[in-house]
């Protein structure tokens, strides 16, 4: 879906994103991680040409980028940026419509697909659809940001830590909840983040990057378990592997022997079932059916840890 | 949405009493010379409409061109094939602000002559100044993220400006032509000096004379009128901006 190949982006002298390729497959999540600097959002803007690269080439749907328009290859590629940045003289509804509205869709299919979007990020349009940027909140914002860049149902995402300015409980939620509308829609997602635990739990491979070049490119399992680079361990720090038990469904791994005790749903992960042990003292947790044992969430990260050492 | 609203509400009140002024002109001026004369020299002069009219006129005509030709430059300014002229320009308008009126209407006259067209002119340029520095401005300080993810979602140069940059500058852009309104109603004053006509007229005769009234038959409706310029385009200012 999206190749790249030798690019690089030079500033001056300053190579920000230095010889880098990388492709992304139709229907994945690429999490582009790193520290604060790496070139991160300078390797998504270079997707949609909001950068124009130094040299290499850049291919979207097996065309190179310089075959399109410019406005017509981002009409078609929905793109969150770092800050947010809705339209502050727009209310909500005029903010999700912008792309729509620039395709010329009608007014009535316009207003269906708001609220549509609205209700898929978790807002009830009723509430929300009249209402101006300054009056939401920092999550509700990256919400209707998330929206916006869905509105014309763009095959790509590109996605600049969409979440970065959500408290933490609210960000997990909003992880989750965008974890399941990728799947559902299929869309193909390359996703800027600093955040370890967002990108190990979103990210169906992760690409981590240090001085504007690819460390290492793989599975969350295996950047986390089977890391051969000094850069990437210091990075991870042996951080990361409770949040690998948060991709993993409890449902997947229970056994059918049942177990006194309030019970959690197939659907928790095996993180919430570790940290029930963990308070109850117990070494085996109910669930819905059945229960799971310490020892099986050990042989679950054992067998990860074993299938390629 | 319906507030009350003291600014118009103040302009209503102002333009009534402007009205009053200059239709029962007479009267005005005996009120003033009950107050302010000793001597009594009430002649058949032109009547107080016409100077009015010729003021009013005078400003329209300044400040329209001065819109077009501001808004039209500032926008320009802005834009990546206007980048090299923008910052001599903002220099140039911010000195043009700070020159006197005065002057500026004598530099006029030997190169235009004597006259209406000379005094529009001078005007215009004048209008200008605080005009084209607004929307330079106004425009510039769009915020960077709200401008990329403008550029970002796919909008065409034309409509990021119709779409995002200029409504977003909008309160600034007005500001810049509130200012110029006012300057102009009462610059235009002077070009009764280069025989030009308008309200001017009464007051540079009346300082002739020393003649007090004159001088305030020409300078209240001036006055009134800036006001008034100023409290609907602040109304504006709060309605048009978000
Ligand atoms: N327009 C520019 N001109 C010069 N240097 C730039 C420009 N844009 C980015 N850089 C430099 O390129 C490098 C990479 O920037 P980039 O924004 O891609 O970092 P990032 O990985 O997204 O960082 P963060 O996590 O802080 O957002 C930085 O060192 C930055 O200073
Ligand atoms: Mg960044």
């Amino acid at each position: 879906m999206i190749e790249m190949q030798n690019v690089t982006k030079s500033y001056g002298d300053f190579k920000a994103v230095d010889n880098l390729s990388l492709h992304v497959d139709s229907g994945e999540l690429l999490v582009i991680l790193g520290p604060s600097g790496c070139g991160k959002s300078t390797t998504l803007r270079l997707m949609n040409k909001m950068a124009e690269r130094t040299s290499g080439t850049i291919k979207i749907k097996d065309k190179d980028i310089d075959s399109f328009v410019e406005e017509d290859l981002r009409k078609g590629i929905g793109y969150v940026i770092q800050s947010i940045g809705l339209f502050p003289h727009m209310n909500v509804w005029k903010n999700i419509a912008t792309v729509p509205q620039l395709l010329g869709w009608e007014n009535s299919s316009i207003d269906r697909r708001v609220d549509e979007l609205l209700l898929l990020v978790g807002l009830k349009p009723e509430n929300y659809r009249y209402k101006k940027p300054s009056q939401l909140s920092g999550g509700e914002a990256q919400r209707v940001g998330v929206a916006r860049a869905l509105a014309s149902d763009p095959d790509i995402l590109l996605m600049d830590e969409p979440f970065g300015a959500v408290d933490p409980i609210n960000r997990l939620r909003l992880q989750k909840e965008f974890r399941q509308i990728q799947r559902r829609l299929g869309k193909t997602v390359v996703f800027v983040t600093h955040d370890i635990d967002e990108a190990i739990l979103l990210g169906d491979r992760i690409c981590i990057m240090n001085h504007g070049k690819v460390v290492s490119l793989d599975t969350p399992e295996n950047v986390v378990l089977h890391s051969k680079d000094d850069f990437v361990d210091s990075f991870f720090k042996g951080e990361g592997i409770l949040t690998i038990l948060s991709r993993k469904n409890v449902g997947d791994y229970m056994e059918e022997i049942p177990w006194e005790g309030e019970e959690i749903v197939q659907d928790s992960t095996l993180k919430e079932a570790l940290s029930l042990m963990l308070l109850t003292g117990e070494d085996r947790v109910p669930v819905k059916g059945g229960s799971i044992s310490f020892n099986r969430i050990l042989q679950v990260v054992g067998r990860d840890i074993n299938e390629k050492a | 949405m319906r507030r009350p609203n003291g600014n118009i509400v103040a302009a209503l009140v102002l333009i009534v009493i402007l009205a009053m002024i200059v239709i029962y002109s007479i009267e005005f001026e005996e009120l003033l010379y009950r107050y302010f004369s000793t001597k009594n020299s009430t002649g058949s002069r032109t009547p107080l409409l016409v100077y009015f009219g010729q003021h009013i006129w005078m400003v329209l005509v300044s400040s329209v061109i001065a819109v077009g030709i501001g808004v039209g430059v500032g926008i320009f300014a802005t834009t990546k094939s206007g980048e090299e002229f923008r910052d001599p320009l903002l220099k140039v308008v911010n000195l043009g602000q700070a020159f006197p009126s005065p002057a500026l209407l004598a530099l006029v006259v030997p190169i235009l002559g004597y006259g209406y067209e000379g005094a529009l002119i001078a005007l215009v340029v004048y209008a200008l100044m605080p005009i084209v520095y607004n929307v330079v401005v106004g425009i510039q300080e769009v915020p960077e993220d709200i401008v990329d993810a403008a550029v970002g979602m796919g909008m065409t140069p034309y409509q990021l400006y119709k779409k995002i940059k200029i409504p977003l500058a909008l309160n600034v852009i007005l500001g810049g032509i509130r200012t110029a309104l006012v300057i102009n109603i009462s610059a235009a004053t002077l070009a009764a000096a280069v025989g030009a006509g308008g309200l001017g007229v009464l007051v540079v005769n009346g300082v002739r004379t020393f003649d007090m009234v004159l001088i305030l038959q020409g300078a209240i409706p001036v006055t009134i009128m800036a006001v008034i310029a100023e409290l609907l385009l602040k109304e504006a200012q709060s309605r048009l901006s978000f």
